[in-house]
C-alpha cells in the first residue's frame, strides 16, 4: 500500500485507536495525534499561563504524559481531548502556584500571530482585541480563567468543562458569569479604543 | 461592554489563536519516539500464545499438563492391552519358564497390517 494511503486511512481512524496502534510501537500514529492536538494544548496553555515558553514547557509535558499512558489507556473510558485539557489545567495550576510573581509583561508576546500575515486593519484590531482579551484574562482568578477560556475560547459544553475541572456543572455556571462580569469591567474602559 | 462585544473580543481570540512552533512539534514527536524505546516489552504488542502454552494455562501449568500426557499414555495402554484371566497367570507362574503374553490380542493386529 502506497504510503500516502497509509497515512491517510490512518488519519480517519479515532484517537483511540491512534493510541492504540501507538501503544503497539505505530511511531506514525504518535505524529498524526500530536497533529490533531498539540496545537489546542499549547494554545489553552499559553491562554491561562501568559507566556510562551512555558505554554510550550506545559504542552510538552502534556503530551509525554499521554504518550506514557498509551500503555494503560482504555478505549471509551475518557475523551482523549478532555483527558490532556485536564492534564493541561493541573500542569498549568502547578506552574501558577509556584510562581513568585505573575510575569505580565510576557503576555503581550502571547497574542502575536504565529504566521507572518500582511498587517491590514482588521487584522491588526484583531490582534488589539486578542491582546485586550489577554490581558483583561490574566487579572481573573484561575478558577474562572479556566472556566471562561474552555468555554467561551475552546468552545466546551458546560458538562465537558465541569469533567474537565472536577467541579460540578453549576460550579462552571458561576464560574464562567463571574469570570464574564470581572473581563466586562476590565475592558469597560477600552471599548472605544477596541472598536466595538 | 455588551455581552455581544465580549463575545467579539473571544472570537478575535480565536482568531489570535497562540500555534506550536514546528520545535515544539518536533520535541514532543521526539518524546514519542523516545517513550516507545523505553519500554519496548509493554508497547509491544502481546503474542497469541501457542496450543501448548494455552492448554498448560487452563490445566495449571506444564509440569501438570505433563502429567496429564502421561496418564492418558497409561490409560491407553491400560485400555488397549486385553485383560489376563488370573487362572492363566497361575498356570503361567508355575511353570519353570515363565512366559507372559502382555498384550495377547497384538498378533492378530499385526497380521492385518499391509
Amino acid at each position: 500500500m502506497p504510503r500516502d494511503t497509509a497515512l491517510a486511512e490512518m488519519d480517519a481512524l479515532s484517537d483511540d485507536a491512534l493510541l492504540l496502534l501507538y501503544g503497539r510501537g505505530d511511531a506514525e500514529a504518535a505524529r498524526l495525534l500530536t497533529a490533531r492536538h498539540l496545537g489546542r494544548v499549547y494554545g489553552f496553555a499559553a491562554r491561562l499561563l501568559g507566556d510562551r515558553a512555558e505554554a510550550e514547557d506545559v504542552a510538552q509535558e502534556a503530551m509525554l504524559r499521554l504518550w506514557r499512558a498509551a500503555g494503560v489507556w482504555r478505549a471509551g473510558e475518557a475523551q482523549l481531548s478532555s483527558w490532556l485539557y485536564r492534564v493541561t489545567v493541573n500542569l498549568c495550576t502547578d506552574r501558577q502556584r509556584s510562581r513568585a510573581r505573575r510575569r505580565a509583561e510576557a503576555l503581550d508576546d502571547v497574542a502575536e500571530p504565529a504566521d507572518d500575515r500582511a498587517d491590514t486593519e482588521a487584522a491588526l484590531l484583531s490582534r488589539e482585541r486578542a491582546d485586550a482579551l489577554q490581558s483583561a484574562l490574566a487579572t481573573l482568578p484561575d478558577r474562572q480563567r479556566q472556566a471562561v477560556v474552555l468555554r467561551h475560547i475552546e468552545g466546551l459544553s458546560n458538562p465537558e468543562i465541569a469533567a474537565i475541572l472536577e467541579v460540578g456543572v453549576e460550579a462552571v455556571e458561576s464560574l464562567t458569569a463571574r469570570g464574564k462580569r470581572a473581563l466586562t469591567a476590565a475592558l469597560a474602559g477600552r471599548k472605544a479604543a477596541l472598536g466595538l | 461592554m455588551t455581552d455581544d462585544d465580549l463575545d467579539g473580543l473571544f472570537a478575535a481570540a480565536r482568531a489570535e489563536a497562540p500555534r506550536p512552533s514546528a520545535a515544539l512539534s518536533a520535541r514532543v514527536i521526539s518524546d514519542a519516539e523516545a517513550a516507545l524505546q523505553a519500554a519496548p516489552a509493554a508497547r509491544r504488542a502481546p503474542e497469541r500464545p501457542g496450543l501448548l502454552a494455552s492448554l498448560a494455562a487452563i490445566f495449571g501449568g506444564g509440569g501438570a499438563l505433563a502429567g496429564m500426557v502421561t496418564a492418558t499414555l497409561a490409560g491407553f495402554w491400560i485400555g488397549f492391552a486385553q485383560p489376563v484371566e488370573l487362572g492363566v497367570m497361575s498356570a503361567v507362574l508355575n511353570t519353570d519358564t515363565a512366559e507372559i503374553d502382555m498384550m495377547p490380542g497384538i498378533d492378530a493386529l499385526l497380521d492385518e497390517a499391509p
